[in-house]
């Protein structure tokens, strides 16, 4: 039974730390900031309702027009708004860029520059300031009050897969980012979300996600933001410990197998991690309940969607996080899980529903969207499987890496016996 | 080959091009067994390969019948109070020793007798919810070795217990050695002669990482034999002494002083000869082999 005693004795170590409260605190900010804040009760929608929302239908026939007006805005003024990794950068593009785009927007329009110049208005829609439906999405607003009819069109006989292959090389013309590229350009066009359409969401929330499912995963894409990188302050705080406290040899020199100390030590990381997670889920669960009291919800969907989603990212953060403080002695464990988290987290900043693929960060910022993620589930699972063996694959280099130390490689207590040395003779 | 014995042959540990262990042989008995040198001789190198913390680069070494290779038991076996010894300073005293016994494997009933009878033996009872920042170093050491004998090894590896002690503490803490000392190997390396000559019976000198001597205590001093002197002279003849002489001790007497003087002839013609000590002794071994490495 030592090695639950020493699991606990980790455990106790990690919740009387001070990164492990502040992981605490950073997910109370991001439930209360982001998820709390929005949190409304599911309402059965009602026919003759002026808007039901957006669908994720594109009406392509609204989408080229607005997408080339926008462009042409954009290039008259020669200031181009685009979002490469999640903030707004404005490109200017030089001389010889400048022309590339007007030979781009002539293919696309079939106009020359001057009747382009012409046609321009100022740029684009303005988004935000929309309010959100009770499906999660937001309705887009158009700049009321002027002429919003674009008069630019496709010019006569070019394909849209044409549109999109010439619209994608306006957007790698402005480094990426924009509103231009190809996963992006349906946000031009989205049709309104019909009364029936609106009716089948409330009902597949209701019935299928049996309410609480809805809302756990809209949680679960809330929570797995922080959740993503602070596991990796957590332990590498953990694994810095010994070497700070100079208890390495006291440590080492125990008869314990280096892999279940980091067995241990770990698991305590992700107990500890989850531990806190699973109370907000509970808590959260309690809530939406409360909120839709009318209505039965499913009293586990919170914590199964907290473990099947949010644990694997737990898992691979918290690995990054000990096998490099293992190997280096360093936090800089912290810096690289950061870098990795901001790359995943604004490189899909366009996609924040679907299209789960395999990064480190999968989205949902939607309340509901059963449709997408019962179609993504594969992906969903598949990445998360991967993920998850990932963090469990970096705590078994970790502790690799920690019994070459206790042996006097990997510098360890060679190095640490090197350095005392040189202080002795120095002392000389 | 005895139970409680470690038997070292042609040991040796290399750190890049430099070898801190050269070939080295030792037989350590049960008792307690000294390990004498100057700083960077290769005491702590030895302590630490023996506790199973560094890879040997050539040559065994059995504890009690397990070789250096077989680290599990090697750790089990061996308690090692480290120089340098410390835990985490937040920790309570009890709670650190009780952290220390988890990872000797030790199941709680155990824990529970055992960690408040060694805090009694050490004279920490009273600092048992104390954190551990908040010891002195004497009282920090005692925790050392506290720790070091918590899985009851049978073998202990203790590096300089005494360095920056108090005289009170210091015999405290030889005293706690002898005592355990009489049913397992205690292996202690220091730099300091007296503590050897207060509780060894045999000892091992290294220097630069090979070994000098292995022996009684008494053979050691013996080597200095016809070569300790005692006279008394000026403050102007002492530094001439030492100018051609090693000069062991120099107790002022009155306007002059009465130097212990270590050399092959006596220093002065009314030098006396003395009775050599351990640290005559050592001191001739290394004047020896200073000797030996100007000739090689």
């Amino acid at each position: 039974m030592s090695g639950w005693s020493l699991f606990t004795k980790e455990c106790r170590r990690v919740v009387t730390g001070l990164p492990f409260w502040l992981l605490v605190a950073a997910l109370l900010a991001f439930l209360s900031t982001q998820f709390m804040a929005g949190l409304k009760p599911l309402e059965e929608p009602q026919p003759g309702l002026a808007s039901y929302g957006a669908s994720d239908r594109v009406d392509w026939e609204k989408a080229v027009p607005a997408a080339l007006q926008s462009l042409a805005g954009e290039y008259g003024e020669n200031r181009y708004k685009t979002y490469p990794f999640g903030f707004v950068k404005t490109v200017r593009l030089k001389e010889e860029g400048r022309e590339r785009m007007g030979e781009l927007l002539s293919e696309l329009t079939g106009r020359s520059e001057e009747e382009l110049a012409a046609a321009a208005q100022p740029a684009g829609f303005a988004v935000g300031g929309g309010e959100r439906q009770p499906d999660g999405s937001f309705a887009v607003q158009v700049p009321q009050g002027e002429e919003t009819a674009p008069s630019l069109t496709l010019a006569p006989g070019l394909a849209r897969e044409d549109f999109v292959r010439l619209m994608g090389e306006a957007d790698e013309l402005l480094g990426g980012g924009s509103s231009y590229a190809a996963e992006k350009l349906a946000g031009f066009g989205r049709e309104p979300l019909r009364y029936e359409e609106a009716l089948e969401q409330y009902r597949q929330m209701v019935e299928e996600d049996r309410v609480t499912g809805a809302y756990a995963r809209l949680f679960c894409d809330y929570m797995g933001i922080p959740l993503a990188v602070l596991p990796a302050f957590v332990a590498a705080a953990l694994w810095l410990k010994d070497r700070r406290a100079g208890a390495r040899e006291a440590v080492w020199s125990r008869r314990v197998s280096s892999l279940a100390l980091t067995a241990a030590r770990f698991g305590a990381v992700i107990a500890a991690v989850m531990g806190a997670v699973l109370v907000l889920a509970g808590w959260m669960t309690a809530v939406v309940l409360a909120k839709n009291g009318d209505l039965s919800g499913s009293l586990t969907a919170f914590f199964s969607y907290s473990l099947g989603w949010l644990l694997p990212g737990v898992l691979v953060s918290a690995g990054v996080g000990a096998f490099l403080t293992e190997c280096t002695d360093t936090p800089i464990a912290i810096f690289v899980q950061g870098a990795w988290w901001y790359l995943s987290l604004f490189a899909g900043a366009g996609d924040l529903v679907g299209g789960y693929g395999w990064s480190l960060l999968i989205r949902h910022n939607r309340l509901g969207g059963y449709a997408e993620y019962r179609a993504g589930l594969v992906q969903i699972a598949a990445n998360r499987l991967v993920y998850a063996l990932a963090g469990l694959l970096l705590m078994l280099l970790t502790g690799l890496v920690l019994e070459q130390k206790r042996r006097g490689r990997f510098g360890g207590m060679g190095k640490a016996l090197r350095v005392h040395r040189r202080c002795q003779r120095a002392a000389v | 080959m005895e139970e409680n014995t470690v038997e070292i042959r042609d040991l040796s540990v290399t750190y890049g091009k430099k070898e801190a262990l050269s070939h080295l042989d030792l037989t350590v008995r049960p008792g307690l067994f000294g390990l004498l040198g100057r700083n960077g001789a290769g005491k702590t190198t030895l302590m630490r390969t023996l506790a199973g913390l560094l890879t040997p680069s050539g040559g065994k070494a059995i504890v009690c019948g397990v070789p250096l290779q077989m680290r599990a038991q090697i750790r089990q076996m061996t308690g090692y109070l480290p120089q340098d010894f410390n835990v985490y300073p937040s920790m309570r005293v009890e709670e650190a020793l009780d952290y220390l016994g988890v990872l000797s494997g030790l199941p709680r009933r155990v824990r529970r007798e055992r960690v408040p009878a060694l805090l009694r033996r050490v004279n920490l009872e009273e600092q048992a919810g104390a954190r551990v920042r908040a010891l002195s170093g004497g009282m920090r050491r005692r925790l050392g070795i506290a720790q070091a004998l918590l899985h009851d090894p049978r073998v202990l590896i203790v590096d300089e217990p005494t360095a920056g002690l108090d005289p009170e503490e210091r015999i405290r803490f030889r005293n706690l050695l002898g005592e355990v000392a009489s049913d397992r190997v205690v292996l202690l390396s220091t730099h300091i002669v007296g503590d050897i000559e207060a509780v060894c019976e045999n000892l091992a000198v290294l220097e630069r990482g090979r070994l000098l001597y292995s022996g009684s205590v008494e053979g050691l001093a013996e080597r200095a034999q016809g070569q300790v002197y005692q006279v008394s002279v000026s403050r102007a003849q002492l530094e001439a002494l030492k100018e051609r002489f090693s000069v062991t001790a120099a107790l002022q007497e009155g306007s002059g002083f009465v130097a212990r003087v270590l050399g092959d002839r006596p220093p002065l013609p009314a030098a006396t000869p003395c009775m050599p000590g351990l640290e005559d002794g050592y001191l001739a071994l290394l004047a020896e082999e200073e000797r030996g490495g100007e000739g090689r």
